[in-house]
C-alpha cells in the first residue's frame, strides 16, 4: 500500500459501477462486486448522468438487465432500456448508410477506411447496440479526397459548415477532415485524410495506415480494415486528443488490447513515434489497465508502470469522467483517483505527501488540447499556452475555481 | 427452395441485426430494408446464427416454449419461409 499523510476519499460506487462495466471482462457485471455496489444505495441520477456523459449507458443496461435488473428502480431501467433501443436503431441505420457509401466510394476507385463507429461496435462488442455513435468517420488518402467530397455532394450530401468553394480549398490544404450532412436522414459523415489538426501535431501524418491496410466483411460485404496494432495507436490518437474525456474510448482501447494479446508492441510505439503520439498510446495503455484492469504484456507493461507522468493524468481523467459538470476534479479527489493505480505500479508514495498537491497543481495549468484547439500559434510559440490555460480554467470556474481545486 | 423439417438453415451474411429489448431488428445490407421479429422470432433468428436442422430449432422451442409441436411446426416453417424470401436466411437441404 502506499503510504499515505491523510486517508483520501474513496471511488464513489457510481463510478467503480461505471468502470465494472467498460470492462472488456464481460463476466463483471455477474460479479459479487457488482451486485454489492448495486445494493449499496446508488445515487441513480447521478450514475444516468455520468454513463451518458461517457457514452456507456446501452453497457450499463446490459449489464444490469442481465443480472439484477430487480435492484434497479423501474423508471431508470425504463430510460436505460430507452436509450438500449436508440443506440440499436441508430447502429443499424448509420451501419446501412456506412455500407452503402463504401460501396459507392469502391465504385468510384476511392480508397475508403472507415473508422470508429459500426465497425468498431461490430468487430470489438458484437452488437452494434452496446456501443453509441453519433456519426460516421471514414479516412480516405490525401488524393482521394477531393473525388470523395464530390461523391457525397453527388449523393446530396452537404458540407455541414456554408463555406465557398475557396474556402473548402483552404481547409482541404491545411485541415484534416471535412463535416457532410446527408439529405433527408440524420447522418453526419466526417471524411478525415488525418487524425490530427496539422498544428496539433508535431511529427508525420498518418499516410503510415495505408501501407498495411488489410480488407475484413462487414455483413457480408468486404471492407478495407485497420490492422490491430494501427487501429489501436489511432484510438489512443484519438482518445488522448479529446482528454480521454469519454469512458467509452477506454473502454475501446481495452477490449482491443485484451482481444489481442500478441500485438506487436514495439511497432505500434514505433509508428506514433513518427507522428510524435507515443505518450498518447502509453496513456491508452495505462487507462485500460488501472481503470479497466486489462492485462498488459510485460514488455508494456514495465514501460507504462515507469512512467510517473501517467498516474496524475490518470487522475484528472477521471475527475472529467466522473464530474462531468466541473471537468475538473478538486486535489482530494484526484488523490482518490490514484488508488486506483495498481500498488505494483512504481512507487506512488509521494503522491500522497503534501508536496503533490504542486504536483497537482502543475497538471491542471499543463495546456491540454482544447488550449491547443482554442488558441492556435505556430509550434514555435507554444510556451503561450502555458500563460493561456490558466485564464483557460479561469473563464471555465470563475471565482469557483478556488474551492475546486481543494 | 421449400423447406422441411430436414432442410438446413441459416442466417445469410449481408445483414446485421441489433437486440431490442427482447425483440430484434435485422437490416438486409443488400437492399437496406428493416424487419422486426418478436421475443419468439428473436430466439429463432437467434439458433440461426449457425447452420441447423429445422427439426432441431422445432425441439429447441418446444423445450422453452409451452406449444402444440404441430403449431409449433407449422409456425416456424412459415417464419423461415418468410425469411427466405426476404433474403434474409439460406436454405441447404
Amino acid at each position: 500500500m502506499h503510504s499515505l499523510t491523510h486517508d483520501p476519499p474513496r471511488l464513489r460506487p457510481e463510478a467503480e459501477l461505471l468502470l465494472l462495466v467498460a470492462s472488456p471482462d464481460s463476466r463483471t457485471g455477474g460479479s459479487a462486486r457488482f451486485r454489492s455496489l448495486l445494493e449499496a444505495g446508488l445515487d441513480w441520477d447521478y450514475l444516468v448522468q455520468a454513463g451518458w456523459h461517457s457514452d456507456i449507458l446501452p453497457l450499463l443496461y446490459w449489464h444490469l438487465n442481465a443480472t439484477w435488473p430487480e435492484l434497479v428502480p423501474p423508471a431508470v431501467l425504463r430510460r436505460l432500456q430507452e436509450c438500449f433501443c436508440r443506440t440499436s436503431i441508430r447502429g443499424l441505420l448509420l451501419m446501412n448508410e456506412l455500407v452503402r457509401l463504401l460501396k459507392l466510394f469502391e465504385r468510384h476507385d476511392i480508397h475508403a477506411l472507415p473508422f470508429k463507429g459500426p465497425t468498431l461496435a461490430w468487430s470489438l462488442y458484437g452488437n452494434l447496440a452496446l456501443r453509441p455513435m453519433g456519426d460516421l468517420d471514414v479516412f480516405v488518402t490525401g488524393q482521394d479526397v477531393r473525388r470523395a467530397k464530390q461523391v457525397l455532394i453527388d449523393e446530396g450530401y452537404r458540407l455541414d459548415i456554408d463555406m465557398d468553394a475557396n474556402e473548402v480549398n483552404r481547409r482541404l490544404e491545411t485541415d484534416f477532415f471535412l463535416g457532410f450532412r446527408a439529405p433527408n436522414v440524420d447522418v453526419r459523415i466526417e471524411l478525415h485524410w488525418d487524425l490530427l489538426h496539422p498544428r496539433l501535431r508535431g511529427g508525420e501524418g498518418i499516410d503510415c495506415i495505408w501501407d498495411s491496410v488489410t480488407w475484413s466483411h462487414l455483413a457480408g460485404q468486404p471492407v478495407r480494415t485497420l490492422r490491430a496494432e494501427q487501429l489501436l495507436m489511432l484510438l489512443c490518437i484519438h482518445g488522448h486528443r479529446h482528454d480521454w474525456e469519454r469512458l467509452k474510448w477506454i473502454g475501446d482501447v481495452g477490449r482491443l488490447i485484451a482481444a489481442h494479446p500478441d500485438l506487436n508492441w514495439p511497432g505500434i510505439r514505433r509508428d506514433a513515434a513518427r507522428m510524435e503520439q507515443d505518450p498518447a498510446v502509453l496513456m491508452g495503455a495505462f487507462l485500460a489497465s488501472s481503470l479497466l484492469g486489462v492485462r498488459l504484456p510485460d514488455t508494456i507493461r514495465g514501460i507504462v508502470r515507469n512512467d510517473r507522468s501517467l498516474p496524475p493524468q490518470m487522475g484528472l481523467v477521471c475527475g472529467r469522467l466522473f464530474r462531468p459538470k466541473h471537468n475538473l476534479p478538486g486535489f482530494r479527489e484526484w488523490q482518490s483517483y490514484l488508488e486506483l493505480v495498481d500498488a505494483s505500479s512504481g512507487e506512488l508514495s509521494w503522491m500522497f505527501q503534501p508536496r503533490s498537491f504542486l504536483r497537482y497543481l502543475a497538471w491542471v495549468v499543463t495546456p491540454n488540447y482544447w488550449t491547443r484547439l482554442e488558441l492556435r500559434v505556430p509550434r514555435s510559440f507554444a510556451l503561450l499556452h502555458y500563460v493561456y490555460r490558466p485564464m483557460q480554467l479561469v473563464r471555465r470556474h470563475g471565482i469557483a475555481l478556488v474551492d475546486r481545486l481543494k | 427452395m421449400s423447406i422441411s423439417s430436414s432442410s438446413i438453415v441459416a442466417s445469410v451474411k449481408h445483414q446485421v441485426s441489433c437486440d431490442l429489448a427482447g425483440e430484434v431488428v435485422i437490416l438486409n445490407v443488400q437492399d437496406g430494408v428493416y424487419y422486426g421479429l418478436n421475443a419468439v422470432g428473436a430466439r429463432i433468428w437467434s439458433l440461426l446464427e449457425e447452420p441447423r436442422m429445422v427439426s432441431q430449432i422445432h425441439e429447441t422451442l418446444l423445450d422453452e416454449y409451452e406449444i402444440d409441436p404441430h403449431v409449433c411446426e407449422s409456425q416456424l416453417l412459415t417464419l423461415l419461409a418468410d425469411l427466405a424470401a426476404h433474403g434474409l436466411v439460406e436454405i441447404k437441404q
